[in-house]
C-alpha cells in the first residue's frame, strides 16, 4: 500500500476498484454533505447533488490523472453542480451571477437547530449570515484545510478575490463570536 | 483579537458536523457502484475534432487549388 492513501484511492479508482471509491466514499461523504447543505440551505437538496458528485466520481475515476487531488476534484464537482443549481432554480442561492450580493434577510441555517453550546451556534450563525461566495471560501480554507490558492482554483477565482473573501468571512465569524449572549444582552 | 489561524481553527473546531442518514448513504454508494460496473456505452467524442480537422484540411486544400488556378 502507497505511503499516501489518496494516491493508492487514485490508483484504484483508475483501475475501477470498488474498495477504492468505498475509501474516498467514507472519507469524504460527511464533508461534502456539511459543503451542500449550507451552500443549498436545503438538506434533502445537498442528499441529491452529493448522490451527483459521488456518481460524477464513479463513472470518471478511470480517466482521474494518477496525481489527482481528490478534495480538490470532489470540491470542484460540488461547486459546479451548486452553481448549476443556483442558475436553474433563480432563486435561493444568487451564486450564479450575484455571487458576492449580500445574504437574504436572517434566514436560520440548516444545521443551527443541532448546535450544541455558544460557539456553535455563533459559528453557524456566522456561516449561515455570509455570502455564499464567502461560505463556500471559508468552508475550503477552514475545514478541508486547502491553501487559498488552492481553494481560488477550486472556485475559480483570483487570489485576490479569494483574500478578500477570507477577510470578509473571518470577520463574520469574530462578530459573531464577540456577540454577547441574549442573558448577557438582556444585563446590560 | 484572534488572529486568521486562530478563527479557521474555532470554525473547524465548533462547525455541527453533519452527515446523510444510514439509508440514503447506503442508497448512494450502490448506485455509484452500479454506475462504476455499467458497461460503456459508444463514445462519440472523436467524432467532433475529427469532423473540424476534416473540414479544416478540406479548405486549406481548397484555397491551395484556388491560388493555384488564380496563377495558372
Amino acid at each position: 500500500m502507497d505511503d499516501d492513501p489518496e494516491r493508492a484511492w487514485v490508483a484504484g479508482l483508475r483501475r475501477g476498484d470498488a474498495w477504492a471509491f468505498d475509501a474516498v466514499y467514507e472519507t469524504y461523504r460527511a464533508r461534502l454533505y456539511g459543503y451542500l447543505a449550507r451552500m443549498t440551505g436545503r438538506r434533502d437538496l445537498a442528499e441529491d447533488l452529493l448522490q451527483e458528485v459521488f456518481l460524477r466520481l464513479a463513472r470518471r475515476g478511470r480517466e482521474l490523472a494518477a496525481d489527482t487531488r481528490l478534495a480538490a476534484w470532489l470540491y470542484t464537482v460540488a461547486h459546479h453542480l451548486v452553481v448549476s443549481h443556483a442558475r436553474s432554480a433563480k432563486v435561493g442561492l444568487a451564486l450564479a451571477s450575484e455571487l458576492a450580493r449580500a445574504p437574504e434577510p436572517r434566514a436560520a441555517g440548516p444545521f443551527e437547530a443541532l448546535a450544541a453550546g455558544r460557539a456553535q451556534l455563533a459559528i453557524e450563525r456566522a456561516m449561515t449570515a455570509m455570502t455564499p461566495a464567502d461560505r463556500e471560501a471559508i468552508w475550503l480554507v477552514a475545514i478541508e484545510r486547502m491553501s487559498p490558492q488552492e481553494a481560488a482554483a477550486v472556485l475559480s477565482v483570483k487570489p485576490d478575490a479569494m483574500r478578500q473573501r477570507l477577510a470578509r468571512a473571518r470577520a463574520k465569524i469574530e462578530a459573531a463570536l464577540d456577540e454577547p449572549t441574549p442573558l448577557m444582552r438582556s444585563v446590560r | 483579537m484572534r488572529d486568521d489561524a486562530d478563527l479557521d481553527r474555532l470554525l473547524a473546531d465548533h462547525a455541527v458536523r453533519a452527515d446523510v442518514d444510514a439509508i440514503g448513504a447506503r442508497r448512494i454508494r450502490a448506485r455509484a457502484h452500479d454506475a462504476m460496473h455499467a458497461p460503456r456505452g459508444l463514445s462519440f467524442a472523436w467524432l467532433e475534432p475529427t469532423l473540424a480537422l476534416a473540414i479544416g484540411v478540406t479548405q486549406i486544400v481548397w484555397a491551395f487549388h484556388a491560388v493555384l488556378a488564380l496563377y495558372r
